[in-house]
């Protein structure tokens, strides 16, 4: 039917011209199916069009860019930011609250908490819960460590002698010491406790030649604290007139004894005959102070020396003594009397034995019962 | 008829160029002709805008070439379908890249058809011309002429360079395909 076929009629031709020229008239068509769509083309064609949407437009137009926008946003830190998930905020308050919790119970406790970490000091039983030793200064500048008893048997003396250091002006400190130093415990610390003081050597000088060489003394500085304040006591610095801020440290294991210090300050040979493994600190010559703190790990790189047991100072001595730590580093100078003295404290009358060198237990059962 | 008793375009060509009266009847009807061609041709999602441009476009050029008109035995309609299809591929290529404007709100209550019915014109028409671009281009074009633009037999064979006979019997081919390709659309809409 498409094609005119030689049965076709013309009148199907005429038909359809006359059909077309109805439709070009706008007139009524009929229901014909195909007359019907061409009148709606016809209608369309008479009717204005639509108005043309800007965002249909705009949405082409903008396809790839909306595309890549996207991809930025997406790979960028916002993007990503938004892609994390934020923890809950509910757990962070719960976190505050805890720490902040046990930091009121660390600050209500008695025992300094951080001190010992801080210091690097072994945490032990015996650290922690022993009262602790006593560091006092003697008549010579040495410092003893004391039990906390001995201390306390010691303290009428003790006031006495602050009361006639303060009446007597810059013998304070000697004054406050001078009782527990016991006769013959007194070393020979030759001159005035003024700027030698904590300098007084102590480890090795109750060693005879024939137990080994003597070391040479390890004087610590006068005073000298833990990060290296204070001035040489051999020179008389402030801090060895003073007698700085020591920390002397007890170790629960062994019975030594060892400064806080770190790495700089090298450790200390000193003599212990305390009962307890404790810590002491000397904060003030004239309130003497011992501090206990909580259980910590030992350092690795903490180093106790190694304890040497004094016998009793003498008949008079009313309590173990300790000498002084010696001083790190500066070797003493030969022409310096104190330094090259290898004894200035707490030296007994009679030159220990060579036995005499025990372990810290031993030295702990051998410290007479004050 | 009507169109019988109006004035031929030619005649109205002639007039145009010392009788303004004429000038005006004459750009009337090709601004018509030129409005509907474009409004089919740029089809059901054209832009009304771009026919009535198109159809600017037209009158003016027509204004403009009818002092140096010169009748080589075509009629004037063909005349005004060569500028109508040039000027309309024109718009067409600057509608994709050109800005569009919003449209006039109107000011009175609309007194054409309603919605629905438009909705209902225009997806019939759009279906009318989805089956007319499967006819050849002659054909589609011949009905575009005929139906949209209301030409007749003689105008249109003009138009296109064609005898009437032959815009006849191509016509009476393009119903026939018509209506063969509706009956399938109605069979597969059933099956």
């Amino acid at each position: 039917m498409n094609d005119i076929s030689p049965f076709s009629s013309a009148g199907d031709v005429l038909a359809d011209d006359l059909l077309l020229d109805r439709l070009a008239g706008r007139a009524d068509v009929g229901s014909e199916p195909v007359a019907g769509l061409l009148a709606a083309l016809a209608a369309h064609a008479d009717t204005p069009l639509p108005a043309r949407t800007g965002r249909r437009r705009i949405a082409n137009k903008h396809r790839y860019l909306g595309a890549f926008a996207a991809l930025a946003v997406a790979a960028s830190g916002a993007g990503v930011a938004a892609a994390v998930t934020r923890p809950h905020e509910g757990s962070l308050l719960a976190d505050r609250a805890r720490i902040e919790q046990r930091m009121e119970q660390s600050a209500r406790s008695g025992a300094p908490s951080a001190l010992l970490s801080r210091l690097g000091l072994p945490a032990t039983d015996g650290t922690t819960n022993a009262r602790g030793l006593v560091l006092a200064r003697g008549t010579d500048g040495t410092f003893v460590l004391l039990p906390a008893a001995v201390a306390q048997a010691t303290t009428p003396a003790a006031a006495a002698a602050a009361a006639g250091a303060a009446a007597g002006g810059g013998a304070a400190h000697a004054g406050t010491v001078g009782a527990v130093g016991a006769p013959g415990s007194g070393s020979a610390a030759g001159p005035s406790a003024s700027g030698r003081s904590v300098a007084a050597p102590a480890a090795g000088r109750d060693k005879t030649p024939k137990d080994k060489p003597a070391k040479p003394a390890r004087t610590r500085p006068g005073g000298a604290t833990s990060n290296g304040q204070g001035a040489d006591a051999q020179t008389g610095g402030p801090a060895g007139q003073t007698g700085g801020d020591p920390i002397w440290v007890v170790d629960p294991s062994t019975g030594t004894t060892g400064t806080t210090s770190d790495q700089t300050t090298p450790p200390t040979d000193t003599t212990v005959a305390g009962p307890a493994p404790v810590v002491g600190r000397l904060a003030d010559p004239a309130n003497q102070q011992s501090l206990v703190g909580p259980p910590t790990s030992p350092q690795p790189g903490q180093r106790a020396a190694a304890p040497e047991v004094l016998p009793p100072a003498g008949p008079g001595a009313a309590h173990p003594v300790v000498a002084a730590p010696a001083a790190p580093a500066t070797p003493a100078s030969p022409a310096d009397p104190a330094a090259s003295t290898p004894a200035t404290a707490a030296t007994p009358a009679t030159p220990a034995t060579p036995g005499a060198r025990t372990s810290g237990a031993a030295a702990s059962s051998a410290a007479p019962a004050s | 008829m009507e169109r019988m008793d109006a004035p031929s375009l030619r005649e109205l060509a002639a007039d145009a160029v010392r009788d303004p009266h004429a000038r005006d009847l004459l750009l009337a009807r090709v601004r018509d002709m030129a409005l509907r061609y474009s409004r089919v041709r740029l089809g059901r999602f054209g832009a009304e805008d771009i026919a009535q441009d198109v159809a600017q476009e037209v009158c003016m050029a027509i204004v403009t070439a009818l002092p140096t008109y010169e009748e080589r035995g075509l009629p004037f309609e063909a005349f005004v379908y060569t500028i109508t299809s040039r000027k309309l591929a024109d718009a067409q290529r600057a509608a994709m890249r050109g800005p569009a404007p919003v449209a006039e709100i109107p000011d009175g209550p609309a007194d054409g058809p309603s919605p629905e019915s438009v909705a209902i014109m225009r997806d019939d028409a759009a279906t009318a011309m989805s089956l007319m671009r499967q006819l050849p281009p002659q054909q589609r074009e011949i009905l575009t002429l005929r139906v949209a633009v209301g030409m007749s037999t003689e105008e249109t064979a003009a138009a296109l360079g064609m005898s009437a006979g032959a815009v006849r019997v191509a016509q009476h081919r393009a119903l026939g395909k018509l209506r063969g390709l509706i009956a399938d659309a109605e069979a597969g809409d059933v099956a």
